[in-house]
């Protein structure tokens, strides 16, 4: 049985110069609710592990953390210490979507400066930066090079240095190890504990247990689109889960998965032509 | 970092893109630069090679006379210098299908029948020519045969008006319309200048919509199904001004390749004229050109815009290749009528059709029929689509199904 690798975060986690608040957000889709009733308070520095399987809700909740979406019910509050425009957020975050979103036509510095261009950094100041974060994650000298050839693990490198390059306050990375090899994905884990350690309040979506566990200071499990547990993770576990997370997990998400891909939410046509070829439909 | 600013940024990272893109820049230089001309040239020099080559084909065909077995007088002659190799056979009326199954199986490539008949105390010829008019060679053997039998005609029509003691000319031509050239009071150059305007405004039109319609679908579908879309909407930018730079873009690429069609097709004028010297160039002053350039601005404005606006809806490239490609073809039929209708005397009220608008605009600059209240109407009519089109592109670019799906 894997035993939970707790540490001691009290050192690292402190006041953050920037807090999130979520208050009863929930977001829909059609005729599923992919956030429900969600409340979450981030005032503190530090990696909060946003954990979940597949339809969580994980994904959407960054997005309306980042604004890019927004909820149909609740409030979403980003706020700076010592900033009173309320305009834009977006400008305290960086984001690493989950697909990376790296334009392929462009070098690896060109994808990072377009991004430091609109985040209103001089190019001479975001040069330095990139070069700095390009050191330490290994791919100084593929800075000039078109990301088209570039693997997975130089592409998630890529993205996570653009959405540093305005050295934001909060952070919200979706799945920034998903596909890496362990070397790729331990220089990204260590770039951005380094960087937590700064001050900055980090969103760490994963969908892995183990991952969540030796990075984070803070856990929140979806399920469903709620939040179903939130807290340090040793504080997190019970007595019957002897210290396992996996068997933790499984008791905060023991309810029958959400269903997908019914047919109401297919369109009129759809519908039609599965019932007359007798492909897709009900089951 | 100022609106603008961002605007210009989003601009200049777009056009970077394009500029990366072989593929692109072929569209936007090359093809423009190289078709028209390539075509002016080719295309005539294509016919006048197999004009020459038909030139020397000699092709076989029979003559059949009615109650005869020879041909009637002077008609040998005529014959002669034809490339026609004849036959006289005798004749086989009657039997239609056997004609039929001769010129289909290429014994001959038309046969001519030929049945003298008195009228009038003169002779005349009755005559029918069997031919196949979807076949090349039976087709040309027919022309020929026509052209022997018009001048052995004239050649007739003289002898007996001869005969009569009359003036040939007097006799043919009591009534004689002057020359063209003496009495019209537009010059080569506006006659050209009218030529032109029949395809013209069509072709530049059509070439900017479709040059538009790839860059439109890659940076709205294409970035959301690539996610980099949600990248940039994640960056302190409001969807609008995302969707203002990628819109400038989209219409300096449209305007950019419609500017190097514009080179590419005076470049294929020139070539065109220098074959047909009697031809003039057209006269296109600095308010024609202002005014081509303006209507083809507004035209790339709203029509761009409605493509994003498409394109966005879209939720892969597929689906908005599927949705523009029928979309920009919709526009042939303000395009036909357009180019169909007669300037004079049209209703004001065409001025104001969108689409019908520029291209009737152009036609006028391009004809020199140019006339101050249908340039009002179709400036204001032309910024009032433009501003629509643009409002309709930003509510479908406000949709948050622009970001991917649940998970």
């Amino acid at each position: 049985m894997r035993r939970l690798n707790s540490r001691n975060r009290e050192n690292v986690s402190g006041g953050a110069t920037a807090t999130v608040h979520l208050e009863e957000v929930s977001k829909s889709f059609r005729h599923i609710t992919a956030v429900d009733r969600v409340n979450i308070k981030l005032e503190e520095s530090g990696i909060i592990a946003l954990v979940g399987g597949n339809g969580a809700g994980k994904t959407t909740l960054l997005r309306l953390m980042s604004t890019v979406l927004e909820p149909d019910a609740g409030t979403v509050t980003i706020r700076m210490e010592g900033d009173e425009n309320k305009a834009l957020p977006r400008r305290h975050l960086g984001i690493l979507p989950e697909g990376t979103g790296l334009y392929q036509r462009l070098t690896a510095w060109e994808n990072v400066r377009y991004h430091s261009r609109l985040h209103g950094v001089e190019d001479g100041i975001a040069r330095e930066r990139c070069e700095s974060m390009a050191t330490q994650l290994g791919i100084l000298t593929d800075l000039n090079r078109a990301t088209r050839g570039f693997s997975r693990g130089m592409r998630q490198k890529t993205a996570l240095m653009r959405a540093l390059i305005h050295e934001p306050p909060i952070l919200l990375l979706d799945e920034p190890t998903g596909g890496l090899d362990v070397t790729s994905a331990r220089e990204v884990r260590s770039m951005v504990r380094r960087i937590a350690d700064e001050g900055r309040i980090i969103v760490y979506s994963t969908h892995q247990l183990e991952e969540a566990a030796r990075i984070c200071d803070r856990m929140i499990v979806m399920h469903n689109g709620r939040v179903v547990a939130d807290g340090r993770t040793e504080e997190m576990l019970e007595p019957e889960d002897e210290g396992d997370l996996e068997t933790a997990f499984i008791r905060w998400t023991d309810e029958r998965a959400r269903p997908t891909g019914t047919a109401e939410e297919e369109g009129r046509v759809s519908q039609w032509w599965s019932r007359f070829t007798g492909v897709g439909g009900e089951d | 970092m100022g609106r603008w600013s961002r605007i210009r940024t989003i601009w200049a990272k777009e056009m970077l893109e394009f500029i990366r893109d072989w593929r692109s820049l072929l569209a936007i230089v090359a093809i423009p630069i190289l078709a028209f001309p390539l075509l002016m040239y080719l295309v005539p020099s294509v016919l006048y090679a197999q004009h020459i080559a038909w030139e020397e084909t000699v092709l076989q065909v029979e003559v059949q006379v009615s109650n005869s077995n020879s041909t009637p007088e002077e008609f040998d002659s005529h014959m002669e210098g034809r490339l026609l190799e004849w036959t006289l056979a005798p004749m086989q009326a009657g039997e239609q299908d056997e004609l039929e199954q001769r010129l289909l199986n290429e014994d001959v490539e038309a046969i001519l029948q030929i049945f003298p008949l008195q009228e009038n105390n003169a002779t005349v010829y009755e005559c029918t020519i069997y031919y196949t008019s979807t076949d090349d060679s039976s087709a040309i053997a027919q022309d020929r045969l026509v052209r022997v039998l018009t001048e052995w005609s004239e050649v007739l029509v003289e002898k007996r008006i001869t005969d009569a003691d009359l003036g040939v000319n007097a006799t043919l031509n009591p009534v004689r319309l002057t020359a063209k050239e003496q009495a019209d009071t537009a010059d080569d150059a506006e006659r050209t200048g009218q030529l032109l305007s029949y395809f013209v405004p069509a072709l530049a039109t059509l070439w900017t919509a479709t040059m538009a319609i790839q860059p439109a679908i890659d940076l709205t579908a294409g970035e959301r199904e690539r996610g980099t879309l949600e990248a940039l909407l994640g960056a302190p930018i409001t969807r609008i001004e995302a969707l203002t730079g990628k819109w400038l873009a989209v219409a300096t690429f449209a305007g950019a390749g419609a500017i190097m069609q514009g080179f590419g097709f005076a470049a294929g004028i020139w070539i065109l004229l220098r074959g047909a010297p009697e031809l003039t160039p057209p006269n296109l002053g600095p308010t024609t050109v202002l005014l081509l350039v303006l209507a083809l601005l507004l035209f790339t404005v709203m029509i761009v815009a409605v493509q994003l606006a498409i394109a966005v809806r879209s939720a892969s490239v597929r689906e908005a290749g599927t949705a523009l490609t029928p979309a920009t073809l919709l526009l042939l039929g303000p395009i036909l009528i357009a180019q169909a209708v007669r300037l004079e005397g049209l209703a004001m009220f065409w001025y104001g059709v969108p689409v019908v608008n520029v291209l009737l605009g152009m036609r006028e600059a391009l004809a020199g029929t140019t006339r101050a209240p249908h340039v009002a109407i179709w400036v204001i009519t032309s910024l009032i689509y433009a501003g629509l089109s643009l409002v309709f592109a930003a509510r479908s670019f406000r949709r948050e199904e622009l970001i991917g799906s649940i998970s």
